[in-house]
C-alpha cells in the first residue's frame, strides 16, 4: 500500500518541481479519485498571480472543478502526469462529489488556510511530505483536520486519549511521505532566489518566498543570507533528530518511528494503512478507528515534529494544572 | 460612498458632536491566543517582613546579591507592600511564620523562588537585617494587560501594578494610535460592507457577509476594493457553496490584479475580465464596480498594510488568507463560531496575532451603535447587551 502513496507523492513532487523551474515556490499537489485516478494537479502561483493565497491547493481544486481543461504538466523525465478521463464529462454537483473522494498528496503540509479550504470542501484524505511548523493547518501549528482546530491547544490529554468525537469535514492525515525530497526542492528554491524579490522594499526581500519556505528552511537558515552566500545543503535531518533532549516516552515513540522507516515513510503510516484496511471490513467502528488513528497521528506529531515546543506546551499545560 | 447606503441608515437628525461620537459604534481590540493562554498563571515568590526603616537597605542588598532577580521579571510587581495593602491569603502565611504581628514591618518580595533558596536568603540577608522570617505566596507571573486586571490580581494575589504593556500582543500605545486612525470612519466601511453584503444577498449571489478593503496614506482613507460572498454564483446549493468566493479571498483577488497591472504596466495588461474557473474574483454587483481598480500608479506587494473591514469574523481559511496577504488591520462587526481572527470563545484560534505566524496585525471587533440595533438591522446578533457579547457569536449556518 505504501508504495503507491511513493508513487503519488513522486507525482506531486513533479510539479513541485514544475513550480521551481518556473519561479514560484516549489509545492505541488496532485488530487486523487479512487476510481478516476489523478483528477487534477496544482502548484504555488502566487508569484504569477500577485495573490499570496494562490496555493497548490487552491489551483488544484479550481482545476479539478472547472470544466475547462486543466494545463498537463510534465513529470521530471518530461513524460506527462497521467490525468484520469473517465471524469471529464460530469458537471459541477458531480464534481463536487468526486472531490469530497479524493485524496490529496502535497508536497508540503497545507498552511492553515488550505487546510480550512479543504475541510470546507470535504476531501477525505491529505497526505504531505514535509511538515510546517511555521504557519501549517494539518499538525504544524493547527490541527483544522479535526474538529476545525478546536483542540489543538485546549484539551491536547484529552485528543491524545482518543476521547473527541469525529465531526463533519474531519479528514485524515498523514505526514512525512518523501519529506526529504521536498525539502530539497524548497531549498533548491532558496539558492535561486525568487525572481521578483528585488521589486519588493528590503524588508520584504523574497517575501512569497518567505510565506512559504521560511519555515523549512529555518532548519539549515535562521537568518536570511545574501544570495551568493547561498549554499544548497542536501543533508536533510531525519524526523525526531532534534528531538534528542526529550523525555524518555517520546524516544521510544522516535525509535519506534526510526527503527523502520523505508524511504521516509513511517511504520505509523503503514498501520494507519491496516486501520484503514479494518474499517473497509467492519463498517460499524469507523469511530473508533478514527479516534486511534488521531490518537497515532498524535504521538508521532508529539515525537517528532513538534519536538521542543511540544515539550515545552506540555509543560505550560501542567503549569496551568498546577494553578487550578 | 456614504451616499449609496440610504438603505442603511434611518434618518437622523443632525446631532450634537458628542452624540456622533456614540454613533460611530464601539471598536475593542480581541485578546490574543498567548492572552487568553496566559490568564491567570502565577509563580511563587519568597516574601520576608523588614522593618520599614530598612526596607531601602533590604532592596539593595536583595539586588546585590540576586541582580535581576535571578533572570525573572517582577517590574509588574509592587516590591514592597505594607500590612493592610496586602490580602488575608499573605497575611495568613505571614501569621503562620509570625506569631506576632508587627506593624512596624513591611513586607517585601525577596526572590522569586526557582531563582535560589530560603536558607540563602537568610544567610545573605540576616547578618544586616536582624532576624528574618521567610514565606512564600504565589503572585501573577506575567504583566497585566489592563488596569481592571491588575485591580483583580492585586486583590486576589499581591499588589501589582499595570505600566500599559502587553508582553502577550502588540504594545497598547499602538493600539490606540491605530484605534485613534480608524475610529473617525471605522463606521463608513463597515455600512459600505454591509450594504455589498446586502446587494449580494438579494441578487442571490451569496450570503450576506461582505467586505471592504481600505488603503490609508497620511492618514487619508480610500476604498480599494469592495467584494460580497458569492459562493451561489453559478454554483449548485445544498453544500457550503463555492468555497473560494469568500467575500474576503474575492477582494483579496481584485488587489491582486490591481498589484500585477502596477508591476506589469506597459506589458501585458491585457488580464481577462471574466472569473476563471471557481474563482470570483471579478466584480459582480454594483458596488463592486463602483470601488473596482482598474488603474494604478503605485505598486504595491499584495495587501501590504492595507485594512479590511468585515460584516462577519472571517472563517479560519479567510482569517489566514488575510495573514498571507499581510493586512495592517482587520475589523469584523459579527462573531462566527466557525471564525479564525478570535482567541476567547469560538475555535479560538486568534490568528491575527500568534507568535508562531510569521505576520501579525492589529484586529477588532466593532459594535454597531444601539439606535442601529433598535432597528433590527443585524438580525444574525443574538445578544446586543455587550457584556454578553464575549460569549454569543453568531449562530448563522455558514463560513464568512
Amino acid at each position: 500500500m505504501a508504495s503507491i502513496h511513493l508513487t503519488h507523492m513522486r507525482s506531486a513532487l513533479s510539479m513541485a518541481q514544475h513550480a521551481l523551474n518556473t519561479n514560484e515556490t516549489p509545492v505541488g499537489c496532485i488530487l486523487v479519485h479512487p476510481v478516476h485516478g489523478i483528477v487534477s494537479t496544482g502548484q504555488n502561483a502566487t508569484n504569477e498571480t500577485y495573490n499570496g493565497t494562490m496555493h497548490a491547493e487552491f489551483i488544484a481544486i479550481n482545476s479539478l472543478l472547472s470544466s475547462c481543461p486543466c494545463t498537463l504538466p510534465k513529470t521530471q523525465d518530461g513524460a506527462e502526469i497521467p490525468l484520469g478521463t473517465s471524469f471529464k464529462g460530469l458537471d459541477l454537483p458531480e464534481r463536487l462529489k468526486v472531490l469530497k473522494q479524493c485524496s490529496l498528496y502535497v508536497t508540503v503540509e497545507p498552511c492553515i488556510m488550505c487546510a480550512s479550504l479543504l475541510r470546507q470542501f470535504g476531501i477525505a484524505d491529505v497526505y504531505f511530505g514535509a511538515s510546517n511548523e511555521k504557519f501549517g493547518g494539518t499538525g504544524g501549528v493547527l490541527d483544522i483536520q479535526s474538529s476545525n482546530g478546536i483542540f489543538t491547544d485546549s484539551d491536547r490529554e484529552k485528543k491524545r486519549q482518543g476521547k473527541r468525537e469525529v465531526l463533519v469535514g474531519d479528514y485524515g492525515v498523514s505526514g512525512g511521505w518523501l519529506r526529504e525530497e521536498a525539502i530539497l526542492m524548497l531549498r533548491r528554491f532558496y539558492v535561486q532566489e525568487n525572481g521578483r524579490g528585488e521589486f519588493f522594499p528590503s524588508s520584504f526581500r523574497s517575501p512569497l518566498m518567505d510565506d512559504e519556505v521560511w519555515g523549512l528552511m529555518y532548519e539549515t537558515a535562521p537568518e536570511p543570507r545574501a544570495k551568493k552566500e547561498r549554499v544548497l545543503k542536501l543533508e536533510v535531518k531525519p524526523l525526531g533528530e532534534k528531538d534528542k533532549m526529550s523525555a524518555s516516552t517520546e524516544k521510544l515513540v522516535v525509535e519506534e518511528v526510526l527503527s523502520d522507516r523505508p524511504n521516509g515513510v513511517e511504520p505509523t503510516i503503514m498501520s494507519r494503512e491496516k486501520l484503514r484496511a479494518e474499517r473497509k471490513h467492519s463498517g460499524g467502528r469507523q469511530g473508533v478507528d478514527k479516534g486511534l488513528q488521531v490518537k497515532k497521528s498524535r504521538q508521532l506529531k508529539d515525537a517528532t515534529e513538534s519536538g521542543i515546543n511540544g515539550r515545552l506546551e506540555r509543560q505550560q499545560n501542567e503549569n496551568l494544572k498546577d494553578v487550578d | 460612498m456614504t451616499d449609496n447606503n440610504g438603505n442603511l441608515q434611518h434618518a437622523e437628525p443632525c446631532k450634537p458632536t458628542e452624540e456622533c461620537a456614540i454613533n460611530r459604534g464601539s471598536l475593542s481590540f480581541l485578546k490574543t491566543k498567548l492572552e487568553t493562554r496566559a490568564g491567570d498563571n502565577v509563580m511563587s515568590v519568597h516574601v520576608t517582613a523588614v522593618p520599614v526603616k530598612l526596607a531601602s537597605t533590604a532592596i539593595g542588598l536583595i539586588r546585590t546579591i540576586l541582580p535581576n532577580d535571578g533572570g525573572i521579571d517582577l517590574q509588574h510587581l509592587r516590591r514592597f507592600a505594607k500590612y493592610h495593602e496586602v490580602n488575608d491569603h499573605v497575611r495568613s502565611a505571614y501569621a503562620k511564620v509570625a506569631p506576632r504581628n508587627d506593624g512596624q514591618k513591611v513586607f517585601v518580595i525577596a526572590a522569586p523562588i526557582t531563582s535560589t533558596t530560603r536558607k540563602f536568603l537568610a544567610d545573605s540577608l540576616s547578618p544586616t537585617l536582624g532576624n528574618l522570617v521567610f514565606f512564600s505566596i504565589d503572585v501573577p507571573l506575567q504583566a497585566p494587560t489592563s488596569q481592571e486586571q491588575a485591580a483583580v490580581w492585586s486583590s486576589r494575589w499581591w499588589p501589582t501594578v499595570y505600566k500599559k504593556s502587553n508582553p502577550f500582543g502588540p504594545h497598547p500605545s499602538i493600539m490606540a494610535r491605530a484605534e485613534e486612525d480608524i475610529e473617525g470612519d471605522v463606521r463608513k466601511w463597515m455600512d459600505l460592507a454591509a450594504e455589498v453584503a446586502q446587494q449580494s444577498k438579494a441578487a442571490g449571489f451569496g450570503e450576506a457577509v461582505g467586505v471592504v478593503i481600505v488603503e490609508r496614506i497620511n492618514g487619508v482613507s480610500r476604498p480599494v476594493a469592495v467584494a460580497a460572498d458569492a459562493r451561489w454564483l453559478n454554483w449548485p446549493s445544498p453544500g457550503p457553496g463555492n468555497v473560494s468566493a469568500h467575500a474576503a479571498l474575492r477582494a483579496i483577488d481584485m488587489i491582486s490584479q490591481w498589484v500585477r497591472r502596477s508591476h506589469e504596466a506597459g506589458e501585458n495588461q491585457n488580464i481577462t475580465t471574466q472569473n476563471v474557473g471557481i474563482f470570483r474574483g471579478k466584480p459582480c454587483l454594483p458596488l463592486e464596480h463602483e470601488h473596482y481598480r482598474a488603474q494604478t500608479n503605485q505598486t504595491g506587494y499584495l495587501c501590504h498594510d492595507l485594512e479590511i473591514y468585515c460584516t462577519h469574523e472571517p472563517c479560519v481559511m479567510c482569517s489566514m488568507a488575510i495573514v498571507h496577504s499581510r493586512f495592517g488591520r482587520v475589523v469584523f462587526e459579527h462573531r462566527m463560531h466557525t471564525g479564525g481572527l478570535c482567541a476567547d470563545g469560538g475555535l479560538g484560534h486568534g490568528l491575527f496575532w500568534r507568535k508562531e505566524l510569521n505576520w501579525q496585525l492589529l484586529a477588532w471587533q466593532w459594535t454597531r451603535p444601539t439606535s442601529d440595533i433598535e432597528i433590527g438591522f443585524d438580525q444574525l446578533r443574538i445578544s446586543d447587551n455587550k457584556t454578553g457579547r464575549d460569549e454569543v457569536s453568531s449562530r448563522a449556518d455558514f463560513n464568512a
